[in-house]
């Protein structure tokens, strides 16, 4: 029987032997003839690995190939995306509040005739929707509409009590 | 946190809330229906003037005058919304004391949600109102 090499140290074995005697590691009987041997005593990194064989069926001359990405603009009707599918990177469009709407509308209703009557629930309305942007409950809401919508309020009451003012002073400096 | 600013809160709608009712107890309501607030010095609406149609506003002082009367019919005939701002008025003293007593915040109430669904409630009949004093002005001539 062919002496046997371990396959994990390289030492010689006799070929009865079933583990290494320097390592211990398992023993695998040799082959008989020389080619095999050859093969047997080679490292396994040794061994080659024959290329694969070319492609039988090549691709057609008019064979469609996928567009790179951002190549063609979206469909139109795509917007807006739904919620949490912009690529990374990509800003995600913002909404006004409804409570941003309302405030706007009584700001408005509040500097031509209204004053705090629709003024204060304008800010209370527009605050709400700072305070929710502020603590990350309503991200997708636009800060600025709403901070312009507070500001509205507080400038629509400033002007009714600078004009009562004013008005307590025209009348004041007629008396005199 | 209760803190010295929630205090100053709770104190300042108290007091501005007493001194609603008291001065709409002084003030004698305007037989039109409207333009009561003139003596306290304040200018006439401007709306009207320029529009001769009453705006959203106009009336509500002689509303809490009447309604300090428990003349609640000639109240809402002054302007309806003003007899539910009267009646927050009077709520608004034992909340304020509530809130004082029990050293609870202001903010607990206005972001609660169902505070901002009394402020769409509340600007609804706003302008509900203004709508029956229009058709009131309209129809009735009052």
């Amino acid at each position: 029987m062919n002496d046997v090499f371990c396959p994990r140290c390289g030492v010689k074995n006799p070929g009865a032997s079933a583990f290494c005697g320097a390592c211990g590691a398992p023993l695998v009987p040799q082959p008989s003839t020389p080619a095999e041997s050859a093969l047997a005593t080679a490292p396994p990194t040794a061994i080659q690995v024959p290329p694969p064989p070319p492609n039988p069926y090549p691709p057609p001359p008019n064979a469609y190939a996928p567009p790179p990405p951002g190549a063609y603009p979206p469909p139109p009707g795509a917007y807006p995306p739904p919620a949490g599918v912009y690529p990374p990177g990509y800003p995600a469009a913002k909404v006004v509040g409804d409570n941003t709407k309302w405030a706007v509308g009584l700001g408005i209703a509040a500097l031509f005739c209204c004053g705090p009557f629709t003024g204060i629930p304008g800010i209370f309305l527009a605050k709400k929707d700072m305070d929710e942007i502020a603590a990350g409950r309503a991200p997708h809401l636009d800060d600025g509409w709403a901070k312009g919508a507070f500001y509205l309020n507080i400038i629509a009451l400033g002007l009714f009590v600078l004009g009562i003012c004013l008005f307590w002073g025209g009348a004041g400096l007629r008396r005199f | 946190m209760y803190g010295r600013t929630d205090k100053l809160v709770a104190s300042g709608m108290l007091v501005s809330a007493c001194a609603i009712l008291a001065v709409a107890g002084w003030l004698k309501p305007a037989a039109i229906g409207y333009g009561t607030h003139t003596q306290l010095g304040l200018p006439p609406c401007n709306f009207l003037r320029l529009t001769h149609l009453p705006c959203p506003s106009c009336g509500l002082t002689t509303c809490f005058a009447w309604a300090i009367r428990l003349q609640f019919w000639k109240a809402f005939l002054a302007n309806p919304f003003g007899i539910l701002a009267f009646l927050g008025t009077v709520a608004t003293i034992p909340t304020s004391i509530f809130l004082l007593w029990r050293r609870l915040s202001f903010r607990r109430i206005t972001e609660s949600a169902h505070f901002t669904k009394a402020i769409y409630a509340g600007t609804a009949l706003y302008f509900l109102s203004w709508i029956f004093k229009l058709a009131d002005l309209q129809f009735a001539g009052h």
